[in-house]
């Protein structure tokens, strides 16, 4: 199935460029958003804190400023 | 495994791997890599026809996965971005124009890269300076600097351009003015335009220099732009036929996993490490232009020539294209058809130059994820003995 939408994709490129950029950007947001939700997922699976946390910037004492 | 756009076969772990290596550099610095990709690409016989746009297309989802984890981690200012985003394609649409023009009076080539390498080296002894002098102080002062916010540049940019209406930016901290985030847009999107390129080694430095904004946020906000730059890339790419959909994707599998390493390592270094980091890129992505160049002046003596008796001969841009990286078949029309030994001699410079591009581009590229795994590493390291000392300390206050 995998091998023949790869197939169809590259007869895009040639028969409609317009749909075969379509599919290109519309197969990478959807594999980049699921990968990232299934990463985000494995992550929470194994407790592993990834959220927001104290940055250096937020430390005066260590930043010089302009 | 067989490409079915291009028509060229190759094997598929060099495509994992590139896409790991540049997945776990730009997931640290915000940046797309063309610069790396696109050489590393070429060196495994992709042809470079293909390589560019293919680039521009797994750098769609790359930053999706990237954006995301910096956006948990609190770097990504999406105000900051999203107006940005609307002055960085208008500038990018004028350089445009400046390099169409410059390519109808023939000379683009080699005014682009003389332009690319003078900022890439500017922006990089600017940098390796400013590093250097932190490192100074620090010893002087002996109290560890972690992060630079803010230079003399974005605070006059900011009281200059204070006009009516401005924005609280929580993410960066700063208040500032939609004149001044377009400002910067336009002039970065300009260069990139100018350039050719996607822009993340330019939008990096000037969110950091020209927007005052600290290192962190510049690198997780530069990774929202990348998105829409990459799919605006990915899409004229596509429309020329220049995408391989197989090669994104299989290079989307590893950067997936190497921008999840690339972009957690930045929790544990610090902001003045990660410009340190960026600064020796600048100078390898300065030097891969310097040996572009250098190969541009060899390709000169052949390339259009030769492409044009090519063509008398019936073969198609593709076919020739995919030719270039048979050397039997380039020797076999060059000096067995059209008896050109000169052709022949400067091509096997050009291929020679080439190649060293590459080759240094990938060891350059390795070098640099080597050492944002080893840091990733310490740092994860380090967090689980504290957390281990915090957890016993805790125990003994029990007891």
């Amino acid at each position: 199935m995998i091998a023949e939408f790869f197939t169809w994709a590259a007869g895009l490129a040639k028969t409609s460029p317009f749909t075969y950029a379509i599919v290109n950007i519309g197969t990478m947001v959807a594999l980049g958003a699921a990968i990232g939700l299934v990463a985000d997922g494995i992550f929470k699976l194994l407790r592993i804190d990834l959220g927001s946390y104290k940055k250096e910037f937020e430390d005066e004492s260590a930043v010089i400023k302009h | 495994m067989h490409m079915p756009v291009s028509g060229v076969d190759m094997a598929w772990w060099p495509l994992l791997l590139i896409g790991f290596t540049v997945g776990v550099v730009g997931g640290f610095f915000g940046i797309g890599g063309a610069w790396l990709v696109t050489p590393a690409l070429n060196i495994f016989g992709f042809p470079m026809i293909y390589a560019v746009g293919t680039d521009m297309t797994h750098l769609v989802g790359k930053s999706i996965i990237a954006t995301f984890r910096h956006w948990k981690f609190g770097h990504v200012s999406v105000i900051i971005a999203v107006i940005m985003l609307i002055g960085t394609f208008s500038g990018i649409e004028t350089g445009a124009q400046i390099l169409y023009w410059l390519t109808q009076k023939g000379i683009a080539g080699s005014v682009v890269r003389y332009l690319y390498m003078f900022l890439l080296a500017s922006i990089g002894i600017f940098m390796l300076s400013e590093y250097l002098r932190v490192r100074k102080l620090e010893k002087e002062a002996g109290k560890q600097v972690k992060d630079i916010v803010g230079t003399a540049w974005s605070r006059w940019i900011q009281d200059t351009l204070n006009i009516w209406p401005t924005f609280y930016c929580p993410m960066a901290r700063m208040r500032v003015s939609l004149w001044a985030i377009l400002f910067v847009g336009v002039v970065t999107g300009f260069v990139a335009g100018i350039l050719g390129v996607g822009g993340g080694i330019i939008r990096v430095p000037a969110l950091i220099y020209l927007m005052g904004v600290p290192t962190k946020i510049a690198v997780g906000t530069d990774l929202f732009e990348v998105m829409f730059s990459g799919a605006y890339g990915a899409f004229t790419y596509s429309l020329k036929g220049g995408v391989e959909l197989v090669a994104a994707v299989i290079m989307l599998l590893g950067a997936s996993v190497g921008a999840q390493f690339g972009t957690i390592c930045t929790k544990y270094v610090y902001g003045i490490t990660i410009r340190l980091i960026f600064t020796i890129a600048t100078f390898f992505a300065c030097t891969s232009v310097i040996l572009k160049e250098i190969s541009s002046r060899y390709a000169a003596i052949y390339k259009k020539p030769f492409e044009a008796f090519l063509a008398k001969q019936g073969l198609t841009p593709a076919e020739i294209s995919a030719m270039y990286m048979k050397k039997s078949a380039v020797y076999h029309y060059m000096v067995e058809v059209a008896n050109k030994p000169d052709w022949w001699a400067a091509y096997t410079k050009d291929y020679l130059w080439n190649q060293a591009g590459g080759i240094l581009m990938l060891t350059a590229a390795s070098g640099i994820c080597a050492y944002i795994l080893i840091q990733l590493y310490l740092g994860v390291a380090r967090e689980v003995k504290e957390k281990r000392l915090r957890e016993q300390e805790a125990a003994k206050m029990k007891v």
